[in-house]
C-alpha cells in the first residue's frame, strides 16, 4: 500500500480519550453507509476500529501530555474499505507483539492482549508504518 | 448496557442487552461483582441481547469467570449471536467457558 492511498481518505481528528470512541465510530459508520459497505464487513470494521482506538487512548500518550487521534476511511473502487488510525505518540508497532496463547486454559491465561489479534483476524489486510511523526495503522476489508 | 439478574432453581441468569464494549465494561464488572458478592455461584451469562463485543468485553467476561471459579463456582455462556459467537471463537474463549444455545441448556448443565 502506498502513501498516496490515503489521499482520498476522509478524516476526523479528536482527543485521544474514551469519549472519542463513539464519535469516531459514528464517523466511520456514516462513511461505510455512504459507500454501501455490506453490514458484515461493517461489523468487522467496527471491532477493528475500537481495538485500534482503545490502544491509542491507553498507550499512545503519557497521562500528563494527552494528544489526538486521527481516523480516516475510504473505499477504493467499492471493493476495498480501509480505515487508518493515527497518533503522534512514541513509535510503536502493534504488529510486533506476539499473539496471545489461545491454548492456555483459564487458570494460566493472562488478561488482555487480544485487541491487536482481533484486528488481524477481522481485517483482510493490515499495515503499520511510522511516518511524519505519527504511528499509522491501516486495515482494509474486502467488500467482495 | 442493560443488566437483569434472574434467580432460577438451577442457577443465576445474567441477562445482558446492548454492546459489551470498552465503555460498558466497567459497568459490567461492577454489576457482576455485586451479584457474586451476593453469593451467586452457578452463573449463566445470557448473551441474547448482546449485539457486539470487543476485547475489553471479553476481558471482563474472563475476569468474571476467573472470579467465579476461584469461589468454587461455574460460568456458562448462552445464546450468542453469530457475530458475537464468532469473536468468542476467534479469540479462543469458546474453549474456556462452556457455551450453550439456550439459557435452559446452560442451566441444565451445572
Amino acid at each position: 500500500m502506498q502513501n498516496s492511498e490515503t489521499s482520498d481518505f476522509s478524516w476526523i481528528t479528536l482527543p485521544a480519550s474514551l469519549e472519542s470512541l463513539e464519535p469516531c465510530r459514528c464517523f466511520v459508520l456514516e462513511k461505510a453507509d455512504e459507500l454501501r459497505v455490506p453490514s458484515e464487513i461493517v461489523s468487522k470494521m467496527e471491532l477493528a476500529l475500537e481495538e485500534l482506538l482503545v490502544n491509542v487512548v491507553k498507550y499512545a500518550y503519557p497521562e500528563d501530555a494527552p494528544g489526538v487521534v486521527e481516523v480516516g476511511c475510504s473505499a477504493s473502487d467499492g471493493q476495498l474499505f480501509c480505515i487508518q488510525v493515527r497518533d503522534y505518540g512514541r513509535p510503536f508497532d502493534p504488529l510486533s507483539m506476539s499473539e496471545p496463547d489461545r491454548g492456555l486454559d483459564i487458570e494460566q491465561r493472562p488478561i488482555g492482549g487480544l485487541g491487536i489479534y482481533l484486528v488481524r483476524q477481522m481485517a483482510d489486510r493490515v499495515r503499520y508504518e511510522y511516518a511524519e511523526g505519527s504511528n499509522r495503522f491501516t486495515c482494509c476489508f474486502s467488500c467482495e | 448496557m442493560e443488566f437483569v439478574g434472574v434467580k432460577e432453581p438451577n442457577g443465576f441468569v445474567i441477562r445482558l442487552k446492548g454492546r459489551l464494549d470498552t465503555v460498558a465494561a466497567p459497568q459490567f464488572d461492577e454489576k457482576c461483582g455485586q451479584w457474586l458478592e451476593q453469593g451467586e455461584r452457578h452463573v449463566v451469562l445470557d448473551m441474547t441481547g448482546v449485539e457486539y463485543i470487543s476485547s475489553v468485553g471479553l476481558r471482563s467476561i474472563l475476569i468474571l469467570g476467573k472470579k467465579i471459579m476461584a469461589l468454587g463456582g461455574k460460568l456458562h455462556i448462552s445464546s450468542m449471536s453469530k457475530l458475537v459467537g464468532g469473536v468468542f471463537q476467534i479469540s479462543g474463549f469458546s474453549g474456556i467457558f462452556p457455551v450453550f444455545d439456550s439459557v435452559d441448556s446452560a442451566l441444565a448443565k451445572f
